[in-house]
Order: C-alpha cells, then sequence, then structure tokens
C-alpha cells in the first residue's frame, strides 16, 4: 500500500482530473469509430480512473465487477512510451453472443468448429476493443505504441487460471475500468488498462503537454 | 542493403498492400509459399489470388487497424490460416493448408498517417500437430479412441445452450452392455476390451459425424443426438441396438455374441439441466434391463 | 452581443479546456455547473445567452438537460461539447434543440467558428 500512497501523492489532483478528461475524450473518440468499424453500435461507459496497487488488484477486481469466475479474459500488451497490458473480462456465455453477432456462428457446426469460432470471437472483439481505446488514447497524447498477440482464456477451459497472476504484486496500476455494452444484445463486457510504472513520468509528461496545447 | 536482405532471408512471410489492398510488397518467403513471385502479385489486389480473404471479418479486421492505428492478430488456434498454402515438409499429412499465425499492422507515411497495412505470417503447422495431440489426449477415452465423459458434459452444455437460444431439440442415448461382467469372467478382460473397442467403432462409424459418442465408464455409452426428437431417438437406438446384436465375437474359435439396452431422453422446457437429462436417461436404462434388456426404453 | 455563457461539464479539466479556447476578446461572464441538473438550475436562475453541454454526466445526462432547457425556452441557444458524437444521435440531438455540435477536445479555431454563428444567429432573432 505504501507504494500507492507514493504514487497518489506523485500524481496531484490536478493531473489526476486531466487524466480523466484525456480519457474521457479518447474513450468517447472510440465509440463513435467502433460503430462504424463493427457496424454494431457498442455503448462504453465513462471510464472510470484508479490506482491501486497489483497486490490488491484482485480484490478490487471482484468488489468493482462481480463477476464470477471463470471468466473469459483477454490480455494484451502494448509498448512505446506508454507501455503496460490492457485485460479485458466477458463473462462466462458471452463468446457464444459475440459469435451470434459478428456473424460467424452457425447453429449447425460441430463443437470443435462453434467453439474455433467463439474464441475467434473474442479475440477479433479483443483486437478491436483494444486497438480503439488504446489507439485513441495515445493518438490524443499524439504517441503510436505496438502490440503483442492477445492471450486468450476462455471459462470454459479445464485448466482455467486468473490471468490476474500476470501482474506483479509490487507495481502500481493505473487502472481505467469501462463497461461496454453490445446495444442490439445483452452483451457487457469490462476493460482495464493497466500502465507499467516505467511509463508514469511519460505519462505525467504527456498530460501537461495536453493541457499546454490549449 | 541489409534490411531488404534481411526480409527476404527470414522465415517469416511479409505483405504489404495499400488501402485499396493494392499489393506493394511480397517476400521471399510468401514467393516460396505461395508459389507466385512478385511480378504475379505486385500492383494487384490482394484479392485476386486470394479471394477468400475478401470476408467480413479479415475486412473489419484491416478496417480497425487503418482506423486506430492498432494491430490484428489472427492466431493459429482459432483461424488456422489466412494464407491458403500447402503445407510442408513433416506435416504434410496432418493438414490440407499450413496452419499460420498472422498479424495486420499500420504502415504510416511522413506526415504520421496510415498509408498502408503490412501482414506478416509464420508457420504454426508443427506447433499446432502437437497441440491436436494433446486436445486429443485430453478428450478421447485411451482405450476405445471415442470421446471421454469430461467431453460428453461439455457436448450437452452446447445443446442445451442451443435450445435456450434456438429451441432447437436434441435427445441423449444412455447404452450399456448387456451382461458384461459375464463376458469379462469367462473370456478375460482382454477379451473384454477388445469388445468394447469393436462396439464403440462399430457405432461412431454408424452415425453422422453430428453426433457424439462417448464412453462413460466401464461397458456404458453416452451419446448426444443434436436435432434430434424422441422418435429420431428412438431409430437412431434401434439402428444400433440391432448393429451390436449382429456384431461376432470370437474366442478361440467359439461365437461371442453381446446385446445392449438403450434409454432414450429428449430436452423439454422443464429439463433445461445437464444432471437432471443424464440422470433421466439412467432411469429408462434401468428400466430397459429391468423389462429384460436388448431394448430401447424412452424416459417419459 | 454575448453577456452570459454558462458551461455545464462534470469534468473541471473540460471546463477549464473550454474557458482557455474562448476568443480572448470575448468579454463575457462565464459561469459553470458540474452536471445536468445543477446546470438546469443555473440556467433558470442565469438565463444564460450561450450554454455549453456535455453529453455524458451523473445526476442529469446532457440529453435530459438539453430536453428541458428547451422546455423553458425554446429560443435558448445551446451547444453540445462531446468526445462520443456518434452518427446515430446526432439525429437525436438536433431534434432536441441543440444549435450545434462541438467535438472535444475543443480547440480555438473550433470554439471561435461556433461563436460567430451564435453571434450571428443571435443577430437574427433580434431583427425578426
Amino acid at each position: 500500500m505504501k507504494q500507492v500512497q507514493e504514487l497518489s501523492k506523485s500524481f496531484s489532483e490536478d493531473e489526476k482530473e486531466i487524466l480523466q478528461e484525456v480519457m474521457n475524450i479518447s474513450f468517447g473518440k472510440a465509440i463513435a469509430d467502433l460503430a462504424e468499424v463493427v457496424g454494431v453500435l457498442i455503448d462504453l461507459s465513462v471510464p472510470n480512473v484508479t490506482l491501486v496497487s497489483g497486490e490488491d488488484f484482485p480484490v478490487y477486481l471482484v468488489n468493482k465487477i462481480k463477476v464470477a469466475p471463470p471468466y473469459n479474459s483477454i490480455e494484451q500488451n502494448f509498448s512505446g512510451k506508454l507501455s503496460g497490458h490492457v485485460f479485458m473480462i466477458f463473462p462466462e456465455g458471452s463468446e457464444k453472443k459475440l459469435a451470434d453477432l459478428l456473424g460467424t456462428h452457425d447453429e449447425h457446426l460441430e463443437f470443435e468448429d462453434a467453439a474455433r469460432l467463439e474464441k475467434g470471437a473474442l479475440i477479433e472483439i479483443g483486437n478491436i476493443l483494444t486497438g480503439a481505446c488504446i489507439g485513441k488514447l495515445v493518438e490524443v497524447l499524439q504517441e503510436t505504441v505496438s502490440f503483442t498477440p492477445p492471450r486468450l482464456e476462455m471459462a470454459s477451459s479445464p485448466s482455467w487460471q486468473t490471468p490476474l497472476n500476470l501482474i506483479k504484486k509490487e507495481s502500481v496500476v493505473i487502472s481505467v475500468k469501462t463497461e461496454f455494452k453490445f446495444s442490439k444484445d445483452d452483451i457487457k463486457g469490462y476493460f482495464f488498462l493497466i500502465t507499467n510504472d516505467q511509463s508514469i513520468p511519460w505519462f505525467k509528461k504527456a498530460l501537461h503537454a495536453f493541457m499546454a496545447q490549449f | 542493403m541489409e534490411v531488404p536482405q534481411i526480409l527476404d532471408a527470414i522465415d517469416t512471410g511479409i505483405v504489404v498492400f495499400d488501402r485499396d489492398f493494392k499489393v506493394s510488397y511480397w517476400n521471399r518467403w510468401m514467393s516460396t509459399h505461395s508459389h507466385l513471385d512478385g511480378e504475379a502479385v505486385l500492383g494487384r489486389s490482394l484479392f485476386e489470388h486470394y479471394p477468400s480473404l475478401k470476408n467480413a471479418r479479415f475486412l473489419r479486421n484491416c478496417q480497425s487497424v487503418l482506423t486506430f492505428g492498432s494491430s490484428a492478430f489472427f492466431p493459429q488456434d482459432p483461424y488456422c490460416f489466412l494464407f491458403p498454402m500447402k503445407p510442408i515438409g513433416l506435416f504434410c499429412p496432418e493438414f490440407e493448408f499450413m496452419q499460420q499465425s498472422c498479424t495486420i499492422g499500420p504502415i504510416r507515411n511522413e506526415i504520421g498517417e496510415i498509408s498502408a497495412l503490412f501482414i506478416t505470417v509464420r508457420d504454426m503447422s508443427e506447433v499446432a500437430v502437437y497441440e491436436k495431440k494433446l486436445i486429443e489426449l485430453t478428450q478421447r477415452d485411451p482405450l476405445t479412441g471415442i470421446f471421454n465423459r469430461r467431453c460428453l458434459n461439455h457436448f450437452i452444455q452446447e445443446e442445451l445452450y442451443r435450445f435456450k437460444r434456438y429451441r432447437r431439440p436434441f435427445s441423449v442415448l444412455m447404452i450399456d452392455l448387456d451382461h458384461f461382467k459375464e463376458v469379462n469372467d469367462r473370456f478375460g478382460h482382454l477379451f473384454g476390451d477388445e469388445m468394447l473397442k469393436v462396439v464403440s467403432s462399430s457405432m461412431a462409424s454408424s452415425m453422422r459425424r453430428l453426433n457424439h459418442l462417448a464412453r462413460y465408464g466401464g461397458e456404458e455409452f453416452c451419446c448426444v443426438l443434436p436435432e434430434t426428437d424422441s422418435t429420431g431417438a428412438v431409430v437412431v437406438a434401434e439402428k444400433l441396438r440391432k448393429l451390436i446384436e449382429g456384431l461376432c465375437f470370437f474366442s478361440d474359435r467359439l461365437q461371442v455374441k453381446v446385446t445392449a439396452s438403450f434409454g432414450s431422453v429428449t430436452v423439454t422446457e422443464n429439463l433445461e439441466d445437464a444432471d437432471l437429462i443424464l440422470e433421466k436417461a439412467d432411469q429408462a436404462l434401468y428400466q430397459a434391463k429391468e423389462e429384460g434388456r436388448n431394448r430401447v426404453v424412452s424416459a417419459r | 452581443m454575448l453577456k452570459k455563457i454558462l458551461i455545464v461539464d462534470d469534468s473541471p479539466v473540460a471546463i477549464r479546456i473550454l474557458k482557455v479556447c474562448l476568443p480572448d476578446d470575448l468579454g463575457v461572464e462565464c459561469f459553470t455547473a458540474k452536471d445536468g441538473a445543477e446546470g438546469l438550475q443555473a440556467f433558470k436562475t442565469l438565463k444564460p445567452d450561450l450554454t455549453f453541454l456535455d453529453l455524458t454526466m451523473p445526476v442529469m445526462d446532457g440529453f435530459e438537460a438539453l430536453g428541458e432547457i428547451m422546455k423553458i425556452d425554446k429560443n435558448a441557444i445551446v451547444i453540445i461539447v462531446s468526445s462520443d458524437i456518434q452518427r446515430s444521435v446526432v439525429g437525436k440531438i438536433l431534434s432536441l434543440g441543440a444549435f450545434l455540435m462541438l467535438n472535444k477536445p475543443p480547440s480555438k479555431e473550433s470554439v471561435k467558428a461556433a461563436i460567430d454563428k451564435v453571434t450571428t444567429k443571435i443577430c437574427e432573432m433580434r431583427l425578426s
């Protein structure tokens, strides 16, 4: 907890407010473009920005999102001046609805093929949401980042394990939570952006640079 | 000078194309595996040689990369491949097409606008073969080669989902070989095992691929029949019953026959639970045994 | 011509940015409110010449606030300032009676252009 306090202190109230507004703008831009790309209206809730320690993050997640494990999760790294990972959660069962939504689900498919399509749907939505949210964020901050392939953990996997183990206990995460809904269907999911501590100094500088342009 | 040489030497396919999908770069790996050299591809639409790429998913992912400047990934699991190419080397017989992991990414011009996209292609056939074998190990019953019990639960859950969403009927058969313990006691376990193998492979090969046959335990089998109502289920069960009845086994020139009893259950509105479905099928099977074996009983 | 401006946004930073983007020589009195409900109250008491309204806000969102403001004064001039203006909501915003829409983050140029349109509109309304 000590580090978090230090970090909270190192982010002034002013910086936190700028961070929140930058997220609002980026995610807002993402929504507008997402509808064009996917062809379906996707609603992202106003992003909620919180500072949490890696150690407390799992508890924070359980309390905040109330999705019981096992859930489908997609985890993806991005690197550049801003680096970290994104982490998406889709409750169990949503993979089938997503496959239907993307028009890739055929009810006469065999078991292996249906599972394949569901995986495919999760990966595709992951690609697109990550691209939209992180892409717009770095665009607002006038940077670019690159991405590593997504790691998918299906809720139905017999060897399911929590992807939270990937987050180092001692690290401090700027957690940006947004809830997205697909208007046509009752599909919900959560998106978290977790920044690496090494990129926090750059992040702060970029926030000030953002304000300085006005 | 060095970079083009490296791009031609690496074990990865690289393609560059513009917003109209016109190809501007095709490295040597791509030429080798596509059997198309640069001349045939450059300046032409990507879809000219690969029309299968002109699908909603590929276009959506490209659009996403163009709009957000992000990357889109097509891992071998689940996508198998983007570019249909002949597999090479040891893994030729395993797959019809080379298994690939592909990435689409943005290329920016001097003023930072995204002007083109690149795709990288990696051959994943070797990994995919091992993975396929591993999956088989976890899904199959080692003796008979048909699905195991864990898989069966998954099949039933899948069908329940379809039933809830699309109201498609499905049925489950519980199958038990009659007097199998006596066969084992009299002719030995090796003989019994051989009988289980023959019975399961005969049943499996007599059914449409959509049906899922699993070993439930011992001499008990379970079969999930998608898109099948109660009448249809009885038809399938009767066919299997006759098939098993007609099988002949020999132990030291002695002919051994076997029969099986069947319990059949069909999903209904007030039967939407996997355990309950299996329980009902089991009850019907028990009744078939009670009524004298070698018969089919439908659960009410 | 413009005397009173009201800015309604739950983000203090968004308000700060918008204020900075207002033309320097505008010489107006600027009031702010941090959600739709507070904004509506402020509108009633202040009767501003121009209202900037965010869409996503707690308590009362921009859509509802816009509707209420237009009920109070059908000639009210409201500019929606938002980052997520999707095609599908543009129609809704216009039918509710918004005068203009402005993308977030605003710039000095986009705000000046909007203010110019507002002053022209006010001139027209006075003449008629």
